[in-house]
């Protein structure tokens, strides 16, 4: 909703720091805004209070060596990060990945992107005053950490994809636990919808605020359920399909008007997808060998080479950069949530301060992912 | 007016469904776990603190100090002394390992030539002083 600014009284405009140590700002980010009253004149969002210079740490680290860093850059959905990588990593090379180990690759992920969106909608109906949607979100992403915990050995910095496959076999009892954990999930993603929905709270603060125009998603570089809550029919695994992907039947949920409840929506619906898609997995997981052969120190032919994977949060590519040796050149990583936050500053323009933090909630940040 | 008052009720009804999935849960047992009291059992490959796998019988240990791992940690966290007995044969004098600097990612134990290494399921690990956090896997 724009408020209409009221210009017979004259008030001076005035500055307030958002963040970084603000509650919902989900991480360090600090927003300047500048106000009037309580409305929004303009919003700055200043970073890298989370830099930790990823980019140039992978310099100095072999290919394999860089892996467990790569976790650490969506500490939140590291099983995607990790897939995007070892792409790049793996076309540098011209490695062809055993099917199961794909298989296996886009079951974890998928879970991965579960739990990824639960953790977004949890504190996201907390930023608009919801308590209890949080507690029962985290009840189903204990699930999937426990599953992934017996197929990684951690819980959230997996390192579990290697250059050329994965690390280690499923467990014994993990596929009937997943098809378990598929069928139990989807009456639970009904329940959640119960608790926000229609609910006439949620409706109220998220019904037509924030829109963002499918243009002008496409002009800020966004990606992801951003940029597919704007109408935007866009998805790395159907328009430029890696892995396993095409194999898959899943359809890609789109939004109309472009709101925050659009972009709750999208989420709320690929999370259904994602079960659908570890559902087939299951069922057309072949049986072979888990790893390419893959030389022990990993000397990539002069050359680079781009890799790209539709992450939670929208597209996470590596583009690499080898001379020859065992480190890379040149390693950059572009990150959805980076090109996501700098829609922000438009959307938020006329909005009250309180909608800025449906706002912020609803483009799913994560700082480690924006200042990398 | 009729519109207004189906939109009332049914803002109202939407309150109410949210309500009684609460309420449905409030007769339901607890899914937390009393943390101290009672205790996680983890998965078979849970990664905790690297250790030498000591052989229970011969009180022996695999490390031949190749270095291997070494030289595949991604934040440097290990170390060894590389020694030699009389026949030549190398063996780690010293073995140690910084815990604050350690990733938990497991790519030493994948390293290692002779399966020497191991992650076991500790996972409390917070000391006192800095000087705790360095640790000799050597018995």
């Amino acid at each position: 909703m724009k408020y209409e600014i009221e210009k017979d009284i004259m008030t001076d405009n005035y500055y307030l720091n958002m963040g970084p140590q603000h509650p919902s700002t989900h991480g360090v980010l600090r927003l300047v805004l500048r106000l009037d009253g309580e409305t929004v004149l303009d919003a700055v969002p200043d970073l890298g209070y989370l830099h930790r210079g990823m980019e140039k740490i992978a310099e100095s680290r072999t290919y394999s060596q860089f892996l467990p860093f790569v976790d650490r850059i969506d500490y939140i959905a590291a099983l995607l990060n990790e897939h995007g990588y070892c792409l790049a990593v793996e076309k540098l090379l011209g490695v062809t990945v055993p099917a199961r180990a794909e298989y296996i690759r886009v079951i974890v992920a998928e879970l991965n992107r579960i739990a990824s969106h639960i953790v977004w909608y949890g504190p996201f109906a907390m930023d608009l005053g919801a308590i209890t949607p949080f507690l029962y979100a985290f009840r189903e992403r204990e699930m999937i950490l426990d599953m992934l915990e017996s197929v990684s050995g951690q819980r959230l910095t997996f390192a579990y994809m290697r250059i050329g496959g994965v690390r280690q076999d499923l467990p014994e009892g993990f596929i009937e636990k997943a098809r378990a954990f598929c069928k139990y999930l989807k009456p639970k993603i009904d329940e959640y919808e119960t608790l926000l929905t229609e609910n006439a709270i949620f409706l109220k603060r998220t019904k037509g605020v924030g829109i963002l125009s499918g243009e002008a998603a496409i002009n800020y570089g966004c990606t992801g359920p951003v940029l597919r809550g704007s109408g935007v029919k866009y998805d790395i695994r159907k328009n430029s399909p890696y892995s396993v992907y095409p194999e898959l039947e899943f359809d890609i949920p789109t939004g109309t008007v472009g709101d925050t409840w659009d972009r709750y929506k999208v989420r709320l619906e690929e999370m259904r997808q994602s079960a659908r898609i570890i559902e087939q997995a299951l069922e057309k997981l072949p049986s072979g060998p888990i790893m390419a052969e893959v030389p022990k120190i990993i000397k990539p032919a002069p050359g680079e080479a781009y890799g790209r994977a539709e992450s939670s949060r929208g597209e996470i590519g590596f583009f690499v950069v080898s001379d020859g040796t065992q480190y890379p050149v040149r390693l950059k990583i572009r990150t959805g949530s980076f090109s996501n936050l700098s829609a922000l500053r438009d959307l938020v323009k006329g909005l009250k301060i309180a909608d800025v933090v449906a706002v912020l909630g609803s483009i799913d940040i994560v700082l480690g992912e924006v200042d990398r | 007016m009729i519109k207004f008052t189906v939109k009332v009720f049914k803002r109202v009804t939407s309150l109410l469904e949210g309500m009684a999935v609460t309420i449905k849960y409030f007769f339901s047992g607890p899914v937390t776990m009393q943390y101290p009291d009672k205790k996680w059992t983890l998965p078979e490959r849970a990664r905790g603190v690297v250790t030498l796998i000591i052989d229970k019988e011969t009180g022996k240990h695999r490390c031949i100090a190749c270095l291997a791992c070494v030289r595949t940690c991604p934040n440097f966290s290990l170390a060894v002394e590389v020694k030699t007995d009389e026949n030549k044969k190398r063996y780690p004098g010293k073995f140690t390992l910084e815990l604050g600097k350690c990733m938990f990612c497991g790519l030493c134990v994948d390293s290692c030539p002779t399966k020497a290494l191991m992650m076991n399921n500790e996972y409390e690990l917070a000391v006192y002083t800095r000087k705790e956090l360095t640790r000799s896997l050597l018995p």
